[in-house]
């Protein structure tokens, strides 16, 4: 969390338009997404691999390790969709259980590896806009397409507060292991439990002060900030149109010729 | 006629009872600058709240520039304009992820256009050398960063008085000596200046009036040459001499220095004594 933000400051296109990079990686998203297949997903890997490769901070390597820990998750979590248990036997393999079969059908296996893709290169689409856009970016864009003004306050603060807080929890715990607050399992825990209670009862004595200073610069229920950022240029905007135009039109393709 | 603030009979207790601040009535002139001292947990940081109406007065009355605190919404803003603190863990001050955003924020609430108010900003960035870091997040920053970035936060709406709250918590020598400039530039540009610190060595280099506050009281208040030798008071309120005044009382005491010396703020100032006591020495001894 804290190194894609990071990585996001320190990225090469960080002064371009954030929302060409939004746009870039949404569009992108959603041509994924309603594909579904694997071929587009192969190749939008690919795309988002090399501009996030080549525009961000990341080198391959890295990218790729990014890349395996949502891999993780969904190889553990398609487990269940892999394998059905039913009274039929499956067409690929099979196991009995008395008078049922734990079973891969053909049809099962081709939409696992289809979801995997799928969701693989929706997490590459999203790691391109992390990598590239910093959040206080992404938060304008929100604000140019009209999300509401409570969502984008929120997120504001959300996003300023998750550092500090993590800040506390890290000193805390600092201090807790100095005291040998993890010399046992119970101790462990127990150390746990108290850092994460005295960070509700903190958060709460942060939230108030903060309302405190908001305050006495004059707020008044709407926070107001300036919003400065960087237009798109001609030629980037005909670029985008394009690229969306060019991927939309291999999407249908793919769909018309139903290739998985 | 030149008070800018004046309290009367101010009192504030807790929701449980603690009493916060006992009946406290003071007068401040337009451009003094005020150091307000005091143990942890003697009201300082109350006192500073009822000032721009963070906590409305509820017994007893502040006054800012003719404007009775809390007596209405519209009252309450213009104090709010007149009146800006600095607070102590500018953490808690800082809420926009971006430090253009965060010091856009005053302005745009006093209703400046958006051109005046990133006029301002710039302003402010410039005054405060914030222009390196303009465009790094807020959670990137160091402390003496933040404590800047909250200072511009405050400047960038051009308030009347500044209070500073506890300013030199957590910053390293180089930025309490930037931040010391900072607060004499603002003091030479007319503004007020209120500062609670416990740091009598600073203190007595800066301020021109001292006040002491304990258990919710103000127990001294006069020029630093009346406070700094008043060791009662500042036994009672937790705080040191300062060094240059200490060293000061004891060249007097041992016939070094002549009794009628006005007390010197600075060590340097001291220093010049020394110099001036032994070439006089020198000439009568030839």
């Amino acid at each position: 969390m804290l190194i894609i933000d990071k990585l996001a400051y320190a990225s090469k296109i960080r002064e371009k338009s954030p929302g060409l990079k939004v746009a870039l990686s949404m569009s992108t998203l959603i041509v994924c997404i309603s594909t579904n297949s694997i071929l587009m997903s192969i190749l939008i890997l690919i795309i988002m691999g090399y501009l996030t490769v080549k525009y961000s901070q990341v080198s391959f390597c890295r990218y790729l390790k990014f890349l395996s820990l949502p891999f993780t998750f969904l190889m553990l979590s398609t487990v269940a969709i892999l394998f059905n248990i039913s009274s039929e036997p499956g067409d690929l393999w099979n196991m009995s259980l008395g008078s049922l079969f734990l079973s891969i059908s053909k049809a099962d296996l081709i939409h696992t590896i289809k979801l995997v893709f799928v969701a693989l290169s929706s997490v590459a689409c999203l790691y391109f806009m992390s990598l590239t856009t910093p959040m206080v970016d992404i938060i304008y864009v929100m604000k140019k397409v009209k999300i509401p003004k409570l969502f984008i306050e929120l997120t504001l603060l959300i996003y300023r507060f998750m550092f500090i807080l993590l800040d506390m929890a890290d000193s805390i715990g600092i201090s807790q292991k100095a005291r040998l607050g993890n010399i046992s399992f119970k101790a462990r825990m127990k150390s746990i439990s108290m850092l994460l209670s005295v960070i509700l009862i903190r958060a709460l004595g942060k939230a108030n002060n903060l309302y405190n200073a908001m305050e006495s610069r004059c707020y008044d229920g709407n926070i107001r900030v300036i919003w400065e950022h960087k237009n798109s240029t001609k030629k980037e905007k005909i670029f985008l149109l394009i690229y969306i135009m060019l991927i939309t039109s291999i999407g249908i393709l793919i769909r018309l010729k139903e290739i998985v | 006629m030149n008070e800018i603030i004046k309290v009367k009979n101010l009192s504030y207790s807790y929701p449980d009872g603690t009493k916060a601040l006992n009946n406290i009535s003071l007068d401040i002139e337009r451009g003094q600058r005020i150091a307000i001292m005091g143990a942890n947990g003697s009201g300082k940081s109350t006192f500073f709240l009822h000032l721009n109406g963070v906590i409305d007065p509820v017994d007893g009355e502040v006054i800012v520039d003719g404007i009775k605190v809390g007596s209405s919404k519209e009252a309450t803003i213009e104090t709010r304009k007149k009146v800006g603190i600095i607070f102590q863990n500018p953490d808690d001050q800082l809420f926009a992820a971006s430090i253009r955003q965060e010091i856009s924020f005053g302005p745009l609430n006093l209703g400046l256009t958006e051109e005046e108010t990133i006029k301002r900003v710039d302003a402010s960035i410039e005054k405060l050398g914030l222009k390196e870091i303009e465009h790094k997040p807020t959670h990137f920053l160091s402390g003496g960063q933040k404590k800047k970035v909250a200072v511009a936060d405050i400047i960038v709406m051009e308030p009347e008085i500044i209070i500073f709250d506890e300013p030199a918590a957590a910053l390293d020598p180089k930025h309490i000596v930037m931040l010391d400039e900072i607060i004499y530039n603002l003091s030479e540009e007319g503004k007020t200046i209120l500062v609670s610190t416990h740091d009598c060595d600073r203190a007595v280099r800066w301020a021109d009036r001292v006040i002491l506050f304990n258990n919710g009281q103000i127990i001294g208040d006069g020029t630093p040459e009346e406070i700094f030798n008043r060791e009662d008071l500042l036994k009672q309120t937790n705080l040191e001499k300062p060094a240059v005044v200490t060293f000061f009382d004891s060249l007097k005491e041992n016939g070094i220095l002549k009794d009628d010396l006005k007390m010197p703020r600075t060590m340097e100032e001291l220093d010049v004594y020394i110099k001036n006591a032994f070439s006089d020495r020198c000439i009568c001894e030839k």
